[in-house]
């Protein structure tokens, strides 16, 4: 079912901030794209625009934040230039987002059967008993035994497991073209993370939604996503098929973060020696003080003065896969 | 094999038991700890004594309380029960009687002063910016003004009638309430769910007044109970000073008209100020039992 035009495709995005002081570009031409039923895995530390770009595309930037250019087309519609009418139409009902923590992502005064059937009536008109028997269904595709029950249950009375299911269930009862997952399982269990990640395949595989999967966590990435894009400081760094990436990560920043990645290692493995963990050396640079070349050049080991001082290009390193980084071509060919 | 068993979408591992029995609605579960506080009890069957003596005791009584029934001043048990005022009108018919206005003017202001206050604090605190510095200073205007003070302007300025009263109150209180519900709003607004709910397509009355509002609710509700209170006092107040409504008696009329009196008659003053007394702790009793209802901090768990 996987179509190949890409059915949301961002542009040249960029987002400043108005400060006192001026204005900070917090997100710089940022183009991306996802496929039809597909999953796109964004990865970065907190801080490079994961989240940014996310809010910009539901339009809910905070206060201060603006989208200066770029655009953000959802099978064919430039969403920046929507009527704020028209988002509201889309949120929710054509793109959906669940959040990282889902202790507190439920209304606490409400029963999750009430908060559920609410979005569904909002956005489809149905009437109340039809809402609540939606609200059963997704509550049972998401595997929450006992559906009928649990409706009228309110949200402490669930783990964190199951309140992350309810915002799934939330999130699908509309059946949105898009969601957005931010962090999703951040907050849970190494054992419930398997089976949210479980969870979201099934059901894409169901509903041919397709997923953007906000997460600074690559073994997330590895089990969910069919292409990634990594961010740096507002930058996207390097983007391409998942595959391709985790096996051949292109950007310095990306094989960084691969060797950042703990490995769980058994055996033969384990005695080989102890895991060469590597930590990325420096620090993200400030908002506002960015390096004027590459804004990874500072921490970069292969940076050279051409890094420094000249802002690299996207580069094709293979099929569909691209890094921002005058270093790239040397590398592969190597 | 031992992965295969992890990534399996097994619900068992997070499901925590299901209770045994249904758990209770949570108002219905605040009610129990609210009914099983004595004091707090105590206090609405006071109220409910209260209410019943100015709805159904006038009938009950059959005395006239605006005609001379017995001589002036009177004492307690000498004719009459509560004794007479400097014109002879019996005191426990008044007291009945008066207790219809003090009350609805009470609760009526305090309905005022909740609906402004939490209004002006939804959009204070939902919108910030420029609407939450105009409508803050606009309330700070009403917070430094003498309530009394204001209060007897505007009954002396539109004659004093119910109506004028319940505006008068209403106006000067509902600026703490506000500040109350703009915190409320400030704090639950930056919350997950909400940023969720906005997600989720709703629009800003919906996220104020569906979403927002019944999780600030709790501090407002005993907020309302302490504003009730103090309408009724403010009432009296107006009322003692001669700046009630002229056609029917209030309790801080009684009291006001026979202040000359107090010595010789301390009857006059005293019963009705009983009443005024045991009505407001009635309703501080009751604001304090929801208050630890609803308080989960203060609830003692079995």
């Amino acid at each position: 079912m996987t179509d190949t035009a890409p059915f949301l495709e961002i542009i040249d995005l960029s987002v400043e901030m108005k400060t006192e002081t001026g204005t900070i570009r917090v997100l710089d031409n940022v183009s991306l794209q996802i496929r039809r039923g597909t999953t796109l895995g964004i990865v970065g530390e907190s801080g490079c625009g994961k989240s940014m770009t996310a809010l910009a595309m539901m339009r809910l930037l905070p206060p201060g934040f603006e989208i200066t250019s770029g655009q953000i087309i959802l099978d064919g519609e430039d969403i920046t230039r929507a009527s704020d009418a028209r988002m509201r139409a889309l949120r929710g009902n054509d793109i959906s987002m669940i959040f990282q923590e889902p202790m507190t992502s439920l209304n606490p005064v409400f029963t999750v059967g009430d908060q559920i059937a609410e979005a569904v009536r909002q956005h489809q008109g149905l009437d109340k008993a039809k809402a609540e028997q939606r609200a059963i269904e997704m509550l049972k595709s998401v595997q929450i035994p006992g559906a009928e029950a649990r409706l009228h249950s309110y949200p402490h009375e669930f783990s964190g497991g199951m309140r992350q299911r309810v915002m799934i269930a939330m999130a699908l009862a509309c059946q949105p073209r898009l969601i957005i997952a931010d962090e999703p399982t951040t907050a849970l269990d190494v054992t419930v993370q398997a089976q949210i990640f479980a969870l979201m395949r099934e059901l894409q595989e169901e509903t041919g939604t397709a997923i953007m999967l906000i997460t600074h966590d690559l073994g997330a990435v590895a089990e969910l996503a069919d292409d990634v894009a990594v961010f740096y400081s507002g930058w996207r760094i390097e983007s391409g098929p998942a595959a391709s990436i985790l096996r051949n990560a292109s950007h310095p920043y990306t094989s960084g973060l691969m060797s950042c990645t703990p490995r769980l290692r058994l055996g033969k493995a384990a005695a080989g020696g102890a895991a060469d963990l590597r930590e990325i050396a420096g620090m993200v640079p400030q908002l506002g003080q960015m390096p004027q070349g590459c804004r990874f050049a500072p921490r970069c080991a292969l940076a050279d003065d051409h890094c420094r001082s000249a802002v690299p290009p996207d580069v094709g390193v293979a099929p569909a896969h691209s890094a921002k980084c005058w270093k790239t071509e040397a590398e592969v060919l190597a | 094999m031992n992965t295969q068993a992890i990534a399996s979408p097994d619900a068992r591992a997070d499901t925590a038991p299901l209770p045994a029995s249904k758990p209770d609605h949570p108002l219905r579960e605040t009610l129990k700890i609210f009914l099983k506080n004595k004091s707090a009890a105590g206090g609405l069957i006071l109220l409910t004594i209260i209410l019943l003596g100015t709805t159904i005791g006038p009938a009950l009584y059959g005395v006239d309380a605006y005609e001379m029934v017995w001589m002036p001043l009177s004492p307690p048990g000498d004719g009459t029960p509560l004794g007479t005022d400097y014109i002879g009108r019996d005191i426990l018919a008044g007291i009945l009687i008066g207790g219809r206005v003090t009350l609805i003017v009470g609760a009526a202001s305090a309905v005022m002063t909740i609906v402004i206050g939490i209004l002006v604090g939804a959009f204070s605190g939902f919108f910030g910016g420029r609407v939450d510095a105009a409508l803050m200073k606009f309330t700070e205007f009403f917070q430094v003004l003498p309530s009394l003070l204001l209060a007897m302007v505007l009954v002396t300025i539109f004659s004093p009638s119910i109506g004028t009263i319940i505006f008068a109150i209403g106006i000067v209180g509902w600026a703490q309430v506000a500040r109350l519900t703009r915190a409320e709003f400030l704090r639950i607004g930056n919350l997950e769910y909400v940023k969720a709910a906005r997600a989720a397509g709703a629009r800003d009355g919906y996220l104020m007044f569906r979403v927002i509002l019944p999780g600030s609710l709790p501090p407002i509700i005993v907020s309302s109970a302490l504003v009730t209170g103090a309408s009724i006092l403010f009432e009296a107040g107006l009322g003692y000073l001669g700046l009630g409504d002229p056609n029917t008696l209030s309790w801080g009329m009684i009291i006001g008209q026979n202040q000359n009196y107090l010595l010789d008659a301390w009857w006059t003053v005293t019963c009705p100020g009983i009443a005024i007394f045991l009505t407001v702790l009635a309703i501080s009793l009751i604001g304090d039992g929801i208050n630890d209802a609803l308080n989960p901090r203060a609830r003692k768990r079995a």
